[in-house]
């Protein structure tokens, strides 16, 4: 599996480093629900399909990155940088 | 290294990070230590990164560098080093701690410059991309590994690199590097 990172361009997966799914970036607040909590923590839609996932490029620019890829095909449909809003230089 | 007194120490004197390991010299690929007076590692704070880059323009003369690549000369340059620039050669301006993150690194990089024809074979046998003229062009720079160790390079010429690693790993680096020039030498030897 290879992926194209936004940064340094088509990178072998060893390169990277795999966190899990994007939902870990909408951390409830701290006086959320105990529900909202774990849920947060524990529970996870593990769709066979179109996932997006959090990876790290840590042998490479060192950014984190959504990867949307399909558990089925394992087609690596797209990536894009978690803080994007930054203005394009580095 | 210290310069001694007849009873005490007179002077601390400073050694660049591969002070005893180089130059090394093999079958026409020379490995040297650059050497410059500051390394700064600028970080613009978001929406930033223009402003950050006017100013290094109004006080140095040079643009910060866009992804993957590098701005200035031999002497006064700006490297895209992953999450931050690496800016080298001159003392940052204090406007620049407006607009950014700016940390003094003089002390912590090795910088190290490959030369030769057969630059380019050097350096396949130890970084995981593509290092061929036609994919990483003069100009190129790429945070990557040098077998284990993390680097960034930045290809300054036809046939030559700019290495950066870690001080902490300089003797590594520069070992690693000798074996490459002297497999690569002999494999071009036997043809």
């Amino acid at each position: 599996m290879r992926i194209i990172c936004p940064n340094c361009g088509e990178r072998d997966i060893r390169e990277f480093y795999y966190r899990g799914s994007e939902n870990d970036l909408d951390r409830p607040k701290l006086e959320d629900s105990l529900l909202n909590w774990h849920a947060f923590l524990h529970l996870r839609d593990n769709a066979a399909g179109e996932i997006r996932d959090l990876w790290y490029h840590e042998k490479g620019c060192n950014s984190w990155l959504i990867v949307t890829r399909n558990t089925i095909t394992h087609d690596v449909i797209s990536t894009e940088l978690v803080n994007s809003e930054d203005e394009g230089l580095a | 290294m210290t310069q001694m007194g007849k009873n005490f120490v007179r002077k601390l004197l400073a050694t660049s990070p591969a002070a005893d390991l180089c130059p090394v010299e093999f079958g026409g690929l020379k490995l040297v230590e650059l050497s410059f007076p500051y390394l700064s590692s600028i970080s613009p704070y978001p929406k930033n990164e223009k402003k950050c880059s006017a100013i290094l323009k109004k006080n140095h003369g040079i643009h910060m560098p866009n992804v993957c690549r590098a701005t200035g000369s031999s002497h006064k340059k700006a490297i895209w080093f992953g999450n931050f620039t690496l800016f080298i050669g001159e003392e940052p301006n204090i406007a620049l701690s407006d607009v950014a993150a700016v940390v003094d690194m003089s002390d912590a990089w090795c910088s190290l410059r490959l030369t030769g024809t057969h630059a380019e074979e050097v350096m396949q046998r130890l970084c995981p991309i593509d290092v061929r003229l036609s994919v990483f062009k003069t100009g190129c720079v790429a945070s990557t590994m040098l077998g284990l160790m993390p680097v960034t390079l930045h290809r300054s010429g036809k046939n030559q690199f700019d290495i950066y690693g870690f001080r902490s790993m300089s003797r590594t680096l520069v070992v690693e590097i000798t074996e490459s020039i002297k497999k690569t030498t002999y494999l071009f030897l036997q043809k």
